[in-house]
This record gives C-alpha cells, sequence and structure tokens, in this order.
C-alpha cells in the first residue's frame, strides 16, 4: 500500500529508542524527511546515522528535553530551520513512576503531566499554525491502554488518560483546518533500553513468566509493531481517521471498544 | 508499505457495494485472492469485474446468496475452500439497521436486526476458524459502527452493533493461542451509491445538511475507500499486535474519547 508519505517532514519526539525509534525508522523508509529528538546524545547521533544509512530523505536529530519548554522550543526550531516546514508530529515522549497517592508529592503529579500531556500540548500548539500554512497535517500521540482503563502507575494513568482526551478535543478544533489529530495506545512493548527490559532485568523469576501467562499472546509486543500502526495513521490514507484512540495491545487490555 | 497479503485467501460478507466492495477490491489490489457475497446478481457481476482486475496474480470470485440465512454461511466457505484452497482472512461485512424504537418493533425485528449484524459473523466465524487453523493462523475483522460505541440510530442498530464488537474481544480471547486475529472496525457515517446514506439525503428536505453540520467536524460524510484502507491494514500481517482492537474510522464524529 501507498502510504502517500513521500517527502513529507515529519517530527518525532523521543526518536532515539524503542517505539519513538522505530516510528522515526518506518517514516524514513516511507520517504518522509524525520525529525528525532531525545536526551541522550550518543543514543540520538547513532539513531540519526543509521536512518541517514538508508539512503532515504534528510534526517536530524536535536539534543533536548521535551519537559522543558526551552527543550520544545529548541526541537521545533530546528526541525523548521532544516525543512522549512511541518506536516507530521508523533508525540511520543512519555513516562510512568509506580507511586501510590499517599507516596505522591505535588511535584511528582506535576512531572508526570510534564512527560506524559504538557510536552504533547506545547509542541503541537507551535506546529499547528505550520501545518495550517502547508494546508494541513497530522498529530499523532503515543498514548497508552493505561490512559483508556486502570492498572498501572496512578500518575500514569491520570496523565495518559488526559493525554486522550487532550486529542479528541485538538480533533474537533483543528478538523476543519486539514489537520488530523489521533492517538495510539500500546500495550506493554519490550525494547532494549526500555521499561519492561529493566523490571525484567530487575525480576529475574517473574516477568517473562508473566508475560506468557497475562498477555493473550503470550509475549511481550514488538515496537516495530506498534510503529506499522503509526506509520498509516500519520499518512493520507488514514484520511478518515480523526479524534480517534486505537490500541495495539494484543488484547492485553479489558475494555471492549 | 509492503502489507504482506500476496496470496491470501479473503472472503468479504457483502462485498459488491461500498465498504464490502472496497475492502474486496483493496485486498486484491494488494495480492489477495478474494471471493465475496452478495444478494443482487448483477451488482456482484459487476464487483467481480472490477475486483478481479486489480492484479494479474490475484484470483476473485463471487457468491450470491443471503448469508443471513441457515445454511448460506457453510456454502460460501465451502466455495471458497474449493476455489482457493482454504481461508486466511474473513471480513463480516454484513448489516443494516430500522429506525424504530421500543414500542415500535415486535420480537421479530430485535431477531432478524441482531441476524442481520451479528448471528451470520457468529457463524461464518465459527466455520472459518478451523480453516484458519489448518493453515496455521488468520484475521477475522468484523465491521461495526460508531453506533455500537456509543448511543444514536435506530435502538436495535446500536444494540446488535454493540453485541458485535463485544463478541469480537470475547473472541479474540478465545484464538489469541491459535495466531488467529479478531479486531472490529466502527466507521462514521460513509456515502456511496446504493447505501442508506444517499437514500436518506435524497428523502431529507435539507439534504442532511443540519447533520452535516451538527455531527461530522469533517463537514462531509465518509468515503468507504477511507474505511477499506483500514480495513486492509487490520486484516495484514503488518497489524500483528492488532487483536481485540475496536478503532473508530470516523472523522470525529463520534463523541467518545477512546
Amino acid at each position: 500500500m501507498d502510504l502517500m508519505l513521500e517527502d513529507k517532514i515529519a517530527l518525532i519526539s523521543g526518536g532515539s529508542r524503542g517505539i519513538g525509534f522505530n516510528i522515526a525508522r518506518d517514516l524514513v523508509v516511507e520517504g518522509c524527511r524525520v525529525a528525532i529528538s531525545g536526551r541522550g546524545e550518543a543514543d540520538l547521533k547513532k539513531a540519526e546515522g543509521e536512518f541517514t544509512a538508508l539512503g532515504k530523505g534528510k534526517v536530524i536529530s536535536f539534543t533536548g528535553d521535551m519537559t522543558q519548554k526551552s527543550g520544545c522550543e529548541g526541537f521545533f526550531e530546528a526541525a523548521l530551520a532544516a525543512f522549512g516546514g511541518v506536516d507530521i508530529l508523533v508525540n511520543n515522549v512519555g513516562g510512568s513512576d509506580p507511586k501510590s497517592l499517599l507516596d505522591t508529592t505535588d511535584e511528582d503529579w506535576k512531572t508526570a503531566f510534564e512527560f506524559n500531556l504538557y510536552n504533547a500540548v506545547r509542541l503541537s500548539r507551535m506546529v499547528i499554525p505550520e501545518m495550517k500554512k502547508r494546508g494541513g497535517g497530522a498529530i499523532l500521540n503515543i498514548a497508552s491502554i493505561a490512559g483508556r482503563e486502570s492498572g498501572s502507575a496512578m500518575t500514569y494513568n491520570a496523565s495518559k488518560s488526559a493525554m486522550i482526551s487532550f486529542s479528541k478535543a485538538l480533533a474537533q478544533q483543528v478538523a476543519k483546518d486539514g489537520i488530523r489529530v489521533n492517538s495510539l495506545a500500546p500495550g506493554s512493548v519490550l525494547f532494549p533500553g526500555g521499561v519492561w527490559e529493566r523490571r525484567i532485568e530487575e525480576s529475574p523469576d517473574g516477568l517473562e513468566n508473566w508475560a506468557a501467562s497475562a498477555m493473550p499472546f503470550g509475549r511481550f509486543g514488538r515496537p516495530e509493531e506498534i510503529s506499522a500502526v503509526a506509520a498509516f495513521m500519520v499518512s493520507p490514507r488514514a484520511s478518515l481517521v480523526h479524534g480517534a484512540c486505537w490500541n495495539v495491545d494484543g488484547c492485553q487490555s479489558r475494555s471492549n471498544i | 508499505m509492503d502489507m504482506m497479503l500476496e496470496d491470501k485467501v479473503a472472503m468479504v460478507s457483502g462485498g459488491s457495494r461500498g465498504i464490502g466492495f472496497h475492502i474486496a477490491r483493496d485486498l486484491a489490489a494488494e495480492g489477495c485472492h478474494v471471493i465475496i457475497s452478495g444478494r443482487g446478481e448483477k451488482d456482484l457481476k459487476d464487483a467481480l469485474d472490477e475486483i478481479g482486475g486489480q492484479k494479474s496474480s490475484s484470483r476473485a470470485a463471487s457468491f450470491r446468496g443471503d448469508i443471513t440465512e441457515k445454511g448460506v454461511p457453510e456454502k460460501f466457505v465451502q466455495k471458497a475452500v474449493d476455489f482457493f484452497g482454504g481461508v486466511d482472512i474473513l471480513v463480516n461485512n454484513v448489516g443494516g439497521g430500522s429506525p424504530k424504537t421500543l414500542l415500535e418493533t415486535e420480537d421479530e425485528d430485535w431477531v432478524q436486526v441482531f441476524e442481520f449484524n451479528l448471528f451470520h459473523a457468529v457463524r461464518m466465524s465459527r466455520l472459518a476458524i478451523p480453516e484458519m487453523k489448518k493453515r496455521g493462523g488468520g484475521s477475522i475483522l468484523n465491521i461495526a459502527s460508531i453506533y455500537g460505541r456509543e448511543a444514536r440510530g435506530g435502538i436495535t442498530y446500536n444494540a446488535s452493533k454493540s453485541a458485535l464488537i463485544a463478541f469480537t474481544k470475547s473472541l479474540a480471547k478465545e484464538t489469541a493461542k491459535a495466531g488467529i486475529r479478531v479486531n472490529s472496525l466502527c466507521p462514521g457515517g460513509i456515502l456511496f451509491p446504493g447505501g442508506v446514506w444517499e437514500r436518506r439525503i435524497a428523502e431529507a428536505p435539507d439534504g442532511l445538511q443540519g447533520f452535516i453540520d451538527s455531527d461530522f467536524p469533517l463537514g462531509r460524510f465518509g468515503a468507504p475507500e477511507e474505511v477499506s484502507s483500514v480495513a486492509v491494514l487490520m486484516s495484514s500481517p503488518r497489524a500483528s499486535l492488532v487483536h481485540g482492537a475496536c478503532w473508530t474510522v470516523d472523522g470525529c464524529q463520534s463523541r467518545s474519547n477512546f
């Protein structure tokens, strides 16, 4: 299927590892010009090198923290300087902290929302005027099944739910501008340097057995299984996919919808 | 994106018009061998001509019959097996509604709508799964509706499409270990020749402009090819982690956040 992504300009936050890395790579393969952000310069440069070696469109990377306003601004400006516009934004940065309510301070809640919501709000606010100049665009927020139903860290649940709600509200706001806004809710995805790898290492006997019994497929998800859906969602082939929250979880979540 | 659908055998019920036709056509274009069912001979023949012309390596067949009638699903699956040697992909696309309120409906109306929107999918799945197991896995896609996810539309349509979505998730759990993925896709209002919205637009004094303004953020109905591209992805090996999912494809028409 031709995804009609040739020459589109895509920004992916948190693109040096895992899901974000795989989304960036798939978009490069489909012919996009791609900008990725990340905090660790070594990982980021390695990813940039791998993408460039594919011999497709131009790739740039930006070292910075998207939970800081200055990080978002720097990333946006670097992409604009390199490519002259924005067609696609993938808000992929996120993370969780397992504390219960009585263990959390106000600061912990603020951190969770910076990590899982506010960076997506800020980057969306920056790119929308650029997308309008180009007659439209696509924003994809990487949420989580934990934003759709309970069963994870409390601040993660709340902030990912907020991200899904934000996606829908924004979709209504920008529908007439030809800018599509969606969220994608992965289940538990295993990749090098990811949270599940660390958790497996910390409980050598437990978690792989947990996946075998608790996950309907008997395994964790793989990042390339998320990125295939993400590439489709941001493509013009998904022209009626707007305000949607698609779960990609191998039947891990309980919800029927 | 290579959808890895080359040489797969796909069955699409209600494949002669609208969404089902476009799914069948797009699957054929990706290299699937496709068999469609339908009730009208002429529509079926026209559809088959176009589906068969998508790709030289893809073969196409049609089956004439009413899938909601007892015994017909057996014949449809048998024809697919006879023609193509098995089944990899099943798309349960047949469905329809009635605008009657509770007090207007008889028990028979309820039975009829559930036949139309649920029981044929149950029967077809029951028949296709053993064939898929022989081939090491497969994919079942049920075409539901946003009116199966939230209230709006006819009461029997709401309830039966909700049941189809619930059936999808339960079946996904049953077949996960057999490598058979089961999902539902929920379109919003889709306009196509011979479809329900075409008729309603013709009947409404304002051409449904008020409804479009109030319910369609994109300011238009969806097109069937905007649904079929998603259906192809969901049925393909590229969607290997998409299982038990219910994806909305409605241009932000529904209210639910997820």
